[in-house]
């Protein structure tokens, strides 16, 4: 009988049904898109925010200290210690290997073109590199430097002679792509002069004088095979807590259960602590300008989402609740009917409260499909890749869409207890 | 002008005799509005907001002398800086530069301004206190570690150059990841007495609000001999960054604000469709389609207005909340938001309305008042 009441009940007021389902769907809709959004959306700004460039630099560790000078000079140090180059696939063999992004050894040194002190590094630009696991990865300036403006080509890695100039230094020497100039290099041999062909002219927005050329070439020519002075890191990290305050302070401090938690969560300290640990003899540091800000505006996007999220859920479930009650009102006759007909109050809320599951279930399900397409488009549009399923949020979307129309029958539950059936059916 | 009396009448009547149904409306109402004001004020606002987090990236700007000089003097910097909107200049912190010894060890030692340190770079990690006079320096954390000192400690330091020399407290220890990592770091005068260099800077780095555009702008315009360059790795980025945290919050803020308006309209629409009963009455004693369809309007106005007016309140409220919580500031008010959350709670409870009523007005009194 229950059923035949539900069934009939949705036949006969299939519009008014009809309407019903369609608000809870577009109620749906709204949080099952933004839910997913936001809970897609801490990789994908993370993504975004490398292009500041690499977070993490692998140093060999030193004895003395280097005197740079931003903006005046570089030392170039007598007795410079290397990383071997053969140790670099190493990176990607951490624990947090997925992580690693990508990243950019090099090796300079100070040349002279017309008796003029020019910088001159070593670099990969887009290597292909086979890693001990038998993957292969693309790394190199052309992925990490992002903000690199090459006008021409890259040169190949491998050990020609072509070099990217600097903007500012192609100007002084007048040179454009195309083009070959010498340089003297000074190597414990003593000094060489060797010819480079410029295939680029690259824009990279300070210090607009110095030369890149491959890495192979430089240590062919430097009598230094498989050396390079610091490798730039760029890691997907996760912003820091007291945890990572904690052991930023003092490792030791940790107990082994909180080391383990460190060890294991994605912190750029402890991809940090991996790499020294593959790698021996390195010294692996925050780049804190880009590490921290990282963390920073990362933590802001996700708060700020989050918060848009949760104005979404109050958005819907209003809205929901809104129509729950407004449909009980709206039946007042009917409830009176049943009421004279001799039904109790439970039956009559509990034939609500089926209706109202009924087209939550319906509504949310709905919803739930277009609010994920949604999703795919914010994606695409705005971070042109999809956003992932997150299974979790089709519960939410469902418990959302059933339990408030249920909350929204229960509040109007008052109103059909005090219905008076001869009041409502007379009409007054 | 009885007409009119009469019309105001049912309009009072309508508002106040229903009065659980039509907090209802009024509620879904207001809910809209204030999701509308809410959505709009914060959008608008996130731009700057989200510039000012950026710049904890750090110096987007820096300033170097002229090729021909080595040193800038402090007042040509000032000049430089002082054509810039002060709204838009969050610091800029000069930088002096030598070679100094300690004890066995040459490292290199910068002079700068800490207050400003604090405004360009807050990315600086200082362990201990930062400077508060000229007599107290920072180390950074290789250069701590090489020459063993730790805060608290006092050291000698000798100007390589000149054999000046000066004895200084620890009070910090910097760390940065970058050079500052190698290095002492005094106040700006000290280390300009110490090098001889009174009133001369070798680099000073600034941090400026704007796009990548406005700060290559400001800087080719500049008429000086200074080298004034964006930090393209930074403008860029935040160029970037800033596009795409936009453009994903303005498609949320679609998504919500649609599906709240269809959420709204068709609860109110859900409200009129229960009075068929009330239109068919009203035809039976006379009254044309035109008169009702304006009655229901003035009376969806006026739950509009009402609706609006209270949603805005709410939703400048709730604005204010996200603001403190995500960027800790006050969202701005905006005047053009009001008229803007008005006129879309109107429009929406007047579409809310005249949609069922369009099918209640075919209905046949006589067949309705019936009861079916």
């Amino acid at each position: 009988m229950f059923f035949r009441m539900l069934k009939k009940s949705f036949l006969q007021g299939k519009k008014n049904k009809l309407l019903a389902i369609v608000t809870i769907a577009f109620g749906a809709t709204l949080a099952s898109a933004v839910l997913s959004v936001s809970l897609d959306i801490g990789d994908k700004v993370n993504k975004e925010l490398k292009s500041y460039g690499a977070n993490l630099i692998v140093k060999p560790e030193m004895e003395a200290l280097p005197l740079d000078m931003p903006g005046i000079k570089i030392d170039p140090l007598a007795d410079q210690r290397y990383i071997s180059e053969d140790e670099l696939p190493n990176i990607k063999m951490i624990f947090w290997r997925n992580n690693i992004l990508g990243f950019v050894p090099s090796l300079s040194t100070s040349v002279f073109i017309e008796e003029q002190e020019v910088k001159l590094t070593g670099t990969w630009f887009n290597k292909k590199m086979v890693i001990p696991t038998g993957e292969t990865l693309r790394t190199g300036a052309k992925s990490i430097k992002t903000w690199w403006d090459v006008n021409g080509n890259w040169p190949a890695d491998n050990n020609e002679p072509e070099a990217l100039v600097q903007q500012k230094l192609a100007q002084r020497l007048n040179i454009a792509n195309g083009d070959k100039f010498a340089v003297t290099l000074t190597t414990e041999q003593g000094r060489k002069t060797s010819q480079l062909k410029v295939v680029g002219i690259v824009s990279t927005g300070s210090n607009e004088g110095g030369i890149f050329v491959p890495l192979n070439w430089l240590q062919e020519q430097l009598g230094k095979d498989n050396q390079v002075q610091q490798v730039e890191v760029s890691a997907l990290t996760t912003p820091e807590n007291a945890l990572a305050r904690k052991a930023a302070m003092d490792l030791d401090s940790l107990s082994s259960d909180e080391f383990e938690t460190w060890y294991c969560t994605a912190y750029v300290d402890s991809i940090a602590y991996q790499i020294e640990e593959a790698i021996p003899g390195v010294e692996a540091k925050q780049l804190r300008q880009v590490a921290q800000s990282e963390g920073k505006v990362l933590s802001k996007i996700q708060l700020l989402m989050a918060l848009l999220t949760v104005v979404a859920l109050i958005s819907s479930i209003l809205g929901i609740s809104n129509l729950m009650t407004a449909s009980v009102l709206e039946r007042s006759k009917e409830i009176g009917l049943y009421k004279a007909l001799g039904a109790n109050n439970l039956p009559v809320i509990y034939l609500f409260m089926a209706e109202a599951l009924v087209i939550g279930l319906i509504g949310g399900l709905v919803g739930y499909g277009i609010g994920f397409g949604f999703a795919q488009i914010i994606g695409k549009s705005v971070f042109s890749s999809t956003i992932a399923f997150k299974p979790l949020v089709i519960p939410i979307v469902l418990l959302l869409s059933t339990g408030v129309g249920i909350l929204g029958t229960i509040s109007a539950m008052g109103t059909i207890v005090k219905l008076q059936p001869a009041e409502v059916l007379h009409g007054r | 002008m009885l007409k009119l009396r009469m019309y105001l009448r049912l309009l009072k009547r309508a508002v106040t005799k229903r009065k659980s149904r039509m907090i209802i409306s009024l509620l879904a109402i207001s809910l809209g509005a204030a999701v509308i004001s809410a959505l709009v004020s914060v959008y608008y606002d996130m731009g700057v907001k989200m510039r000012k987090e950026l710049r904890t990236y750090g110096a987007n700007v820096v300033v170097a002398p002229s090729p021909k000089n080595n040193f800038i003097s402090t007042r040509e910097l000032e000049s430089v800086m002082d054509t810039l909107p002060k709204d838009n200049l969050i610091g800029y912190a000069p930088y002096i530069y030598g070679v100094v010894r300690t004890g066995d060890s040459r490292l290199v030692a910068a002079g700068t301004d800490f207050t400003q340190v604090k405004k360009v770079s807050p990315y600086w990690h200082v362990q201990g206190q930062w400077p508060d006079s000229d007599n107290s320096i920072l180390v950074g954390i290789a250069a701590a570690r090489q020459l063993g000192v730790e805060t608290g400690d006092s050291i000698v330091i000798m100007a390589e150059e000149n054999k000046q020399w000066l004895k200084a407290e620890v009070t910090g220890v910097v760390e940065t990841g970058g050079t500052e990592d190698n290095q002492i770091i005094m106040s700006l005068n000290k280390a300009q007495h110490l090098f001889d260099k009174k009133g001369k800077i070798n680099i000073s780095y600034a941090s400026i609000i704007g796009d990548a555009e406005t700060v290559e702008r400001w800087t080719n315009d500049l008429e000086s001999d200074l080298r004034v360059e964006p930090v393209k790795k930074i403008s860029q980025a935040e160029g970037k960054i800033l596009e795409r945290i936009r453009s994903l919050v303005y498609l949320v803020v679609i998504i919500i604000l649609g599906s709240t308006l269809l959420c709204v309209t068709t609860t109110a629409m859900a409200m009129i469709m229960e009075r068929r009963q009330e239109i068919a009455l009203k035809k039976a004693l006379g009254a044309d389609n035109k008169s009702i369809i304006y009655e229901f309007l003035g009376e969806s106005t006026i739950l509009g207005l009402l609706g609006g007016a209270a949603g805005w309140a709410i939703g400048f409220g709730l604005a204010q909340g996200i603001g403190l919580s995500v960027f800790n500031s006050l969202v701005s008010f905006r005047w053009q938001v009001i008229p803007a959350v008005l006129a879309t709670a109107v429009i929406m409870s007047c579409v809310a309305c005249l949609i069922p009523i369009n099918k209640a007005l075919s209905v046949e009194p006589a067949v309705t008042l019936k009861g079916e």
